[in-house]
């Protein structure tokens, strides 16, 4: 009995650490993908804590001091770190807040799509025939669409606004997502324990979401990260072009556009969000790329995690 | 290997950008320090006028902008002219006289010629004016002559113009906008298509070529009635991206650029070769404040609060650097006949906004929309913001909507706008007709939603009183009366900058065109 539970314990013990531990070795292995979390989670902590962190009222305008370049004190004596836009707001406060808007339609836009992809995924590899046809042939016809001609499209017709953005990016983009869990799905459900919930009369739905889901989230994780810097991209873009988010709403896309006309002379009212999208898209992209490699079952982290996650279930 | 060779790509594309951007803002000084000075210093030969939009019609009869007109100057002729003081002189017609009260006689000038070679006679006259009264095609212009009854051919020097009605404003109106004199013989031939990519007239330039949204090209016309333009070719480029225009001026591809925004007119005028030039336009800034509707607006007390609420000067002073003049009460300024310059502008006084807010009952604010083109007007989108940012002060809290210039025309000529809506309006008829009615009449198709009895009697009085005294007295009791009701918050007179090569003859009107060859 004392053997008994010491064996346990020790299992349990050994187990767990060298799971973190190799989560760990991945990282300290791979500084990109380091790089790239300490990127995320600063942004993210940023947009959190915007109301705290935020040296100034973001839509708070002073035209006393407008267009203050970088690094100077306008004439009410306040600094202003990264300078001021064209009705004198603080670009700095309106950047932090812009990490919401950005963080929050990314977000929100990818849970969209891949609850949607993975909804449709799951029925067309798990039911196949005429489901999986119909579904995937609507695929086809989505791709033949470029993305953002279609999101620019869907805004001019149903309107601005965040929720709008929110939506188009949404169900613009499930096509990535159906496909690829298709076919992971077509493997999976060829596999022994499948076959064997089917045997002892399982619902469809407890084998879908029970056996299947569970072996193809690791792919639905990388992609949705890589998604999220499309999104944060896709929304700068909509916003720039004034079909996304409003005005005066701090949102990076609209920020690079207020300081389109001011290149020459007023370089930071545009270049600052500019450097915001490309360091949070750097940042999740390197993220995503790790995550990848760990996930990824036909490298070493994958096929440990996969083993974990097996174990687990 | 295949994993760290597309580890680096992130990286890469990092750094590309980076460098990208990095020239972009590097180009600006040293593009204008180098390139500067490899120009010649006087090219007379030709000049490359850049425009802040695109073309879309070479037949005067269709046009859409006021950048048009600046090709129509050049290319064609009207019946009477304007000179640098904005005065009517002769054009085509060398002189005229009123027979009666509905009846104007021209006796046009002897020997012009198209550029095909064909004399210009009172046929040519006649058929320019009557394919855009007549219903033979559908002309978008009809309104813009619509006091023009019939245009009668006396002898082959000279028409007669019969009004329906006695029209004060008949020469301001034949003077451009759509008074131009196109060929009768000609558009016969080859018809209306034809002749909005290849238009023949009798101006001091002849039409060589046009790639839409590219380049127009135009030469000067030797045989011209005038005397000959020294400046063999004129070239128009539509650039849209106004730091693309600025681009192109400091490096010498282009000569003129128009509209500079005003935070950048700093910048060049820190360049010896370069130089600002400021022109008062006939536009009027303002914002539609729908009494039509119901809603808080329908209450004249709200719409004098948003009216005092709101720091004009400050707009003008600060966010334009000065440019621009903030109006008296009235869409319009002194350039305009009937312009009342006793009227005063509604004074910054957020205190007595929120008195007349309360007053109105509505104390603790609300909420309201607003509509703005993005990028068709000058500083359209930061002056809306601005005005949002002010009228919160006072507990209006404004949601701006902000769409393409496209939407917003078609949402104005739908009468869908938003309760507040930017407005921006100009009439180059130089005449309070050409504003105080389209804009305040009931039901026009341009108007701010604004209905009153009074002044739509007013106005439909100095539109057919020939004594100009009188409509003097009936714009003024009109704008009095519109002031006090304030369906629009009164904003400024915008002032256009547009920058030029030093030296470059050039001239920008209030009608925000420009005239290579003054017919003066």
């Amino acid at each position: 009995m004392a053997i008994a539970a010491s064996s346990t314990d020790s299992t349990l013990a050994i187990q767990r650490p060298s799971a973190v531990h190799r989560w760990l070795q991945h990282l300290t292995a791979r500084p990109s993908g380091l790089l790239g979390l300490v990127i995320v989670v600063t942004f993210v902590l940023l947009a959190i804590l915007a109301p705290v962190v935020a040296p100034h009222d973001p839509l708070q305008q002073n035209w006393k001091v407008r267009l203050e370049p970088p690094l100077t004190s306008g004439d009410d004596g306040q600094l202003y770190i990264l300078g001021t836009d064209s009705l004198g707001r603080d670009i700095l406060s309106r950047l932090i807040f812009g990490a919401r808007i950005s963080i929050a339609v990314a977000v929100l836009a990818v849970a969209l799509r891949s609850s949607m992809g993975v909804l449709i995924g799951l029925a067309a590899g798990y039911y196949r025939g005429p489901t999986d046809a119909v579904l995937m042939r609507l695929a086809d016809i989505q791709l033949a669409i470029p993305f953002l001609v279609l999101a620019i499209a869907l805004m001019a017709i149903i309107g601005t606004g965040f929720s709008k953005i929110v939506l188009v990016l949404g169900v613009t983009g499930w096509v990535t997502y159906g496909r690829i869990v298709r076919s992971e799905v077509l493997s999976v459900r060829e596999r022994d324990y499948v076959e064997a919930a089917r045997a002892i009369g399982a619902p469809n739905r407890t084998i879908l979401f029970r056996h299947v889901l569970p072996n193809v989230s690791s792919s639905i994780i990388v992609i949705s990260t890589l998604e999220i810097a499309l999104m944060i991209t896709a929304e700068a873009t909509l916003s720039f072009l004034g079909l996304g988010v409003q005005p005066p709403t701090p949102s990076w896309g609209v920020m690079v556009a207020d300081g389109r006309d001011l290149i020459y002379g007023q370089w930071w009212v545009s270049a600052w969000p500019g450097l915001a999208i490309c360091l949070a898209v750097l940042g999740v992209n390197l993220l995503g790329d790790w995550l990848r490699d760990v996930l990824d079952p036909t490298t070493r982290g994958g096929a440990l995690q996969r083993r974990l996650s097996k174990r687990d279930a | 290997m295949t994993t760290k060779r597309i580890r680096r790509i992130p990286f890469l594309s990092f750094v590309l950008i980076a460098v990208l951007a990095l020239g972009v803002v590097a180009q600006s000084w040293v593009g204008s320090s180098v390139e500067a000075h490899l120009q010649d210093a006087e090219t007379p030969d030709q000049i490359t006028i850049a425009l802040a939009s695109e073309l879309n019609t070479l037949d005067p009869a269709f046009f859409t902008s006021s950048n048009e007109q600046s090709i129509y100057y050049a290319v064609f002729d009207t019946l009477v002219t304007r000179d640098a003081d904005l005065n009517i002189i002769p054009g085509l017609a060398e002189s005229w006289e009123t027979i009666d009260d509905n009846t104007w006689e021209f006796r046009l000038r002897d020997g012009v010629t198209f550029h095909d070679g064909s004399p210009m006679t009172a046929e040519d006259v006649k058929f320019s004016i009557d394919r855009i009264i007549g219903d033979f095609m559908e002309n978008p212009s009809q309104s813009k002559l619509a006091t023009i009854q019939e245009v009668q051919v006396v002898d082959p020097l000279t028409v007669r113009i019969i009004t329906t009605s006695p029209d004060p404003i008949l020469l301001s109106r034949l003077a451009g906008i759509v008074g131009w004199i196109v060929p009768k013989a000609h558009i016969e031939s080859t018809g209306f298509e034809d002749f909005a990519t290849n238009p023949v007239g009798t101006g001091p330039y002849k039409f060589v070529s046009w790639v839409k949204d590219e380049e127009l090209v135009l030469e000067a016309n030797p045989d011209y009635w005038n005397g000959a333009p020294s400046i063999g070719r004129v070239v128009f480029r539509p650039v849209p991206e106004a730091s693309t225009r600025l681009a192109l001026l400091k490096s010498g591809d282009v000569d003129v650029i128009q509209d500079v925004p005003t935070d950048q007119a700093p910048a060049l005028e820190g360049d010896e070769n370069l130089e600002i030039i400021a022109t008062p336009l006939l536009r009027s800034m303002y914002f539609i404040l729908r009494s039509d509707q119901e809603g808080p607006l329908a209450d004249v007390r709200v719409r004098q609060a948003i009216n005092y609420a709101v720091d004009k000067e400050g707009i003008v002073n600060e966010l334009l650097n000065g440019y621009g003049i903030v109006s008296q009460g009235q869409t319009m300024g002194p350039e305009y006949f009937g312009f009342a310059d006793d009227l005063e502008p509604y004074p910054y006084d957020p205190d007595k906004a929120r008195e007349l807010l309360a007053e109105a009952g509505f104390a603790d604010g609300f909420s309201i929309e607003m509509l703005t083109p993005a990028g068709r007007y000058q500083a359209d989108v930061t002056i809306a913001e601005a005005v949002a940012g002010q009228l919160s002060e006072i507990g209006i809290n404004v949601e701006i909507e902000s769409v393409d210039f496209s939407v917003y025309v078609t949402r104005k000529l739908d009468r869908t706008i938003d309760p507040i809506t930017l407005g921006a309006w100009s009439q180059a008829v130089y005449d309070a007709d050409g504003v105080v009615y389209l804009l305040f009449h009931t039901d026009e198709p341009w108007g701010v939603h604004y209905s009153n009895p009074r002044v739509d009697e007013l106005v439909e009085e100095a539109r057919s009183t020939l004594d100009q005294e009188q409509r003097l007295e009936l714009y003024r009791e009109a704008l009095e009366i519109i002031r006090e009701d304030a369906p629009v918050l009164f904003m400024h007179q915008q002032t256009l900058l547009s920058g030029v090569k030093t030296g470059t003859p050039v001239l920008t009107m209030p009608d925000e065109t420009f005239i290579v060859y003054p017919k003066w």
